[in-house]
């Protein structure tokens, strides 16, 4: 640590204050969407002034100077609100939130990432929110902090000076966290007059002494007339690492509210007095929350999610093992490490787990925004907002999520006219709300909009050649049609929408994370999206199956049931691909023969239904070998363009087993079938029992019309 | 990387295919394995072996005759699979090549290699970095990331023709 070059230490400081200056933006975000709604709520205004703070205060400590001075208008601003001398505006918190904006630009300016921040832009917010808060803007800054009455110097001050008893000491970590005891001391003596004695006796001799450790604890004796709140100010940012005790010296006092123990530091303060008196007693900083939550960078999870998958893999080598050596000895070792690696592997997916939450509150500003822009009111609720998601697949949810939400408050809600004829409501809802269903995740955005409107989408359909005049179509294959590249029913294109790519890339980014979706809509009353996404990526419950001599896994998610197909099923069958599944005709496909696999098939092979969003089908293997829980590989660059493989995986016996799409191999099976269809001049056009089937491609490649249907999937 | 680039001494793995003798710069050599079972991934081109478990991670190994346009690799016990680093577009890939077997680490002095000739030989010359003079052997040595990157996209090209259907099951 002593070794690290000073300027490394400092990106590094800068770095950790990026990630919790976004931490902050966003939390200052929904606080101010609520606010609008609830302006007299002095719990969010007390959030808001101090997420101001901080950002201010580290800003200014970590070298972002320009971040700083920006947030400190508004600093005072809310500063102002607290104290009741100014009211919540709706422009007070627009304009606070278009300078989040500027903010979260100034921050990411150094990493390359994101547009820099527009001095136009800035200095206009600068001058609105002055504007608002009546501050002048000739003023010094610190002029300007002098004027709120928390800052006020004792001298200016109308309210009685008090002295304050307060004992500082910094916990050892304190300077390593970039921040520096002098700069408080200093900010103190802004509130009054100060005297100060520094406790000396726990600095160790100068071999011993850590040069990055601070061994100073203070005794201050504070005279203001500013309260307990602008005291505590001064140690906002190193209250979680020090020992802090803040009494008042004199005795009585119009403050003497303020001291009651209700608060954490005053809290903490007694609790240290008591602690203080008996020797080796634990100290302020090792308070419990400060161990509960850890920061750990996203790379060193996933190399703990490699390796236990790995760990996976040899287990079952092991369980193998010893279940053909039959020594009861090595057998209970294995069932043990079984156990063990159960539990571990568990735990570790468990890490990568997160609340959806974060991304749910963004949609807020989101909602908010497009609200204003296009005229209508909407209002965002959200449900289930503490549904746990891997964090690899939250991160790719959000650009879905915002194309949904723009769709629907685009198309979906009406104007408030058009709402109010109708008799609705004149603030629209849009829900998003997120839930469990066994081992996947359903996320819904709904709305109380126009819903989706059937015919229109199905005469741009029939236009684009996607579907013919004639066709009969359900409404899921209708609605399937507005998930293709380009589709768009929109006669003008907006600045939000319109352009069609925004369901494409809903389609392509859930179909990545290996879920579906699912649209239903009713004319006039509204539309609801629904993902359906699996908990994790990096594990999958599958089926073994067996074809020839390869090994393949089938997602459990996707598979329905398993039936027999005897010879004499095939001979009843006249040789169609069809079976009959309890009155439904379910077509099917024979990997061996789509995989290209010599040799004879078993006498009885199985089916395996499965679902996919372009319908049921079944695929027929040799044999079915059970369940298993398996750690997917990505298969490589080298074999990319074999879609309907979706990954690989390592089984006990240490083979390979391929990971199947069921999803992209019936598309494969489909085009294939119709370019061999091309060949066969003269294939008879009959057999239209299956035609609900095969016409539900929408989502395949662009041609893929119900007029594609035939007898595709017979020999 | 052409012939005039070998400024220094090397070491090169030799190992032959059919009766050919080819070489591989060390440096691109990760390690040579015994013939593990390969998991065939259907519908791709038959250059495209398949792939391995290499110590938990999934390898796809490329049957080097086929690239080279000899006979299939007929298994052996002397058939190995020699797993190299291969870079294609800027991006470091491992990939496994059969090979009917490994002979040695050998020493070339770069005026021992001569450039490639234009014609006599079996494979594509631009595969070939220079021939490596052995007593009185010619070894070719090759340039792994040029084979490895057209034969991507020849399978990439062969995807896309994957959907024209065979004779017999068009009948």
């Amino acid at each position: 640590m002593t070794s690290t070059p000073v300027s490394a230490n400092a990106e590094q400081f800068k770095n950790s204050f990026r990630e919790e200056g976004r931490e902050i933006l966003t939390d200052l975000e929904s606080a101010l969407l609520e606010l609008n709604e609830n302006h007299g709520d002095s719990d969010l205004i007390g959030r808001i002034f101090r997420g101001l703070h901080t950002l201010k205060g580290s800003g200014s400590m970590f070298g972002f100077e320009r971040l700083a001075a920006f947030t400190h208008d508004l600093e005072t601003a809310f500063d102002m609100v607290r104290n009741g001398r100014l009211e919540v505006t709706a422009e007070l918190v627009d304009q606070t939130l278009s300078a989040l904006d500027q903010i979260s630009a100034m921050l990411e300016e150094d990493t390359g990432g994101g547009t820099p921040a527009d001095e136009a832009v800035c200095a206009n917010i600068i001058s609105n929110v002055r504007r608002l808060a009546g501050i002048q803007s000739g003023k010094e800054p610190a002029q300007k902090k002098a004027s709120t009455p928390t800052a006020n110097p004792p001298a200016l001050a109308s309210g009685k000076s008090q002295s304050w008893r307060i004992y500082f000491a910094p916990g050892p970590d304190l300077m390593r966290c970039g921040a520096n005891p002098a700069l408080i001391l200093q900010e103190l003596r802004g509130l009054g007059g100060l005297s100060v004695h520094a406790e000396m006796k726990s600095v160790p001799p100068l071999a011993e002494m850590d040069p990055e450790r601070c061994y100073i604890a203070w005794e201050l004796v504070l005279e203001t007339a500013a309260g307990l709140d602008a005291i505590k100010d001064a140690f906002i940012f190193v209250e979680s690492n020090c020992e802090l005790a803040i009494e008042l010296a004199s005795g009585a006092s119009a403050d003497k509210a303020a001291l009651k123990p209700t608060n954490k530091v005053d809290k903490t303060a007694k609790v240290l007095a008591e602690k203080r008196a008996q020797p080796g007693g634990r100290r302020a900083y090792d308070k419990a929350e400060n161990v509960s939550s850890l920061r750990v960078p996203a790379e060193r999870l996933d190399q703990l999610v490699n390796l236990v998958g790995e760990l996976v893999t040899v287990q079952a080598r092991l369980s193998e093992l010893a279940n053909q050596r039959d020594d009861t000895e090595v057998t209970e070792v294995a069932e043990e490490v079984e156990r063990l690696t159960g539990a571990l592997r568990e735990n570790s997916m468990n890490i990568r787990m997160v609340p959806i939450r974060g991304t749910f509150e963004k949609f807020r500003r989101l909602v908010h925004d497009l609200s204003r822009d296009l005229g209508k009111k909407v209002e965002l609720a959200i449900e289930g907002a503490d549904t746990e998601l891997d964090k690899t697949v939250i991160d790719q949810l959000s650009d879905p999520l915002m194309h949904l939400i723009r769709n629907s408050m685009d198309h979906g809600v009406e104007s408030p006219e058009t709402r109010a004829a109708r008799g609705k409501r004149a603030t629209a809802v849009i829900h998003l709300a997120a839930r469990y269903s066994g081992a996947s995740v359903l996320i819904s955005v709904s709305d109380d909009g126009n819903g989706i409107d059937k015919e229109a989408v199905r005469a741009k359909a029939i236009e684009r050649g996607l579907a013919t005049a004639d066709a009969k179509l359900s409404d899921s294959e209708i609605f399937a049609f507005i998930f293709n590249a380009g589709f768009s029913t929109a006669k003008q294109v907006t600045d939000v929408s319109g352009r069609g790519v925004g369901m494409d890339v809903v389609r392509q980014s859930i179909e990545g994370l290996r879920g579906t979706i699912e649209v239903k809509s009713e004319t006039g009353a509204g539309t609801c999206v629904t993902l359906k996404l699996p908990l994790t990526l990096a594990i999958i419950d599958g089926l073994l199956v067996i074809v020839g001599e390869t090994n393949y896994v089938l997602p459990l998610s996707a598979t329905l049931e398993c039936i027999e197909l005897t010879r004499a099923d095939v001979v009843a069958n006249n040789g169609k691909h069809i079976v009959n599944v309890r009155g439904e005709l379910v077509p099917y496909v024979r990997l061996r023969e789509h995989f290209h696999v010599r040799g004879e098939a078993p006498a009885i092979e199985q089916i395996m239904l499965v679902e996919t969003d372009t319908g049921r089908f079944g695929l027929v293997v040799d044999q079915v070998l059970g369940n298993c829980q398996t750690v997917i590989k990505n298969l490589g660059r080298f074999y990319r363009h074999v879609q309907f493989v979706s990954g690989a995986t390592i089984l006990g016996n240490g083979t390979v087993a391929l990971i199947l799409d069921p999803g992209r191999l019936m598309q494969d099976v489909m085009r294939y079938a119709r370019c061999s269809r091309k060949i066969r001049v003269a294939a008879s056009g009959g057999g239209s029992q299956n035609n609900s089937v095969v016409s539900s491609v929408p989502g395949g490649t662009n041609n893929a019309g119900p007029d594609a249907g035939g007898n595709e999937l017979k020999q | 990387m052409s012939v005039n680039e070998i400024t220094e001494t090397r070491q090169y793995l030799t190992f032959k295919l059919d009766n050919e003798v080819f070489a591989l710069d060390v440096a691109k050599v990760r390690e040579v394995l015994d013939l593990a079972p390969i998991t065939v991934v259907p519908r791709t081109p038959d250059f495209m072996a398949g792939v391995i478990n290499l110590r938990g991670s999934v390898v796809p190994v490329v049957d080097l005759r086929l690239c080279f346009e000899m006979s299939k690799t007929e298994k052996t016990r002397n058939t190995c699979i020699v797993v190299a680093e291969v870079t294609l577009e800027n991006e470091s890939i491992v990939i496994g090549a059969l090979a009917d077997s490994v002979e040695e680490v050998l020493e070339l002095e770069p005026e021992q290699i001569e450039p490639a000739p234009r014609i006599g030989t079996q494979i594509r010359t631009d595969f070939i970095r220079g021939m490596g003079k052995r007593d009185a052997q010619f070894i070719m040595i090759l340039d792994i990331d040029r084979v490895f990157s057209a034969e991507e996209l020849a399978a990439v090209r062969a995807q896309e023709s994957n959907s024209k259907p065979l004779v017999e099951v068009a009948a």
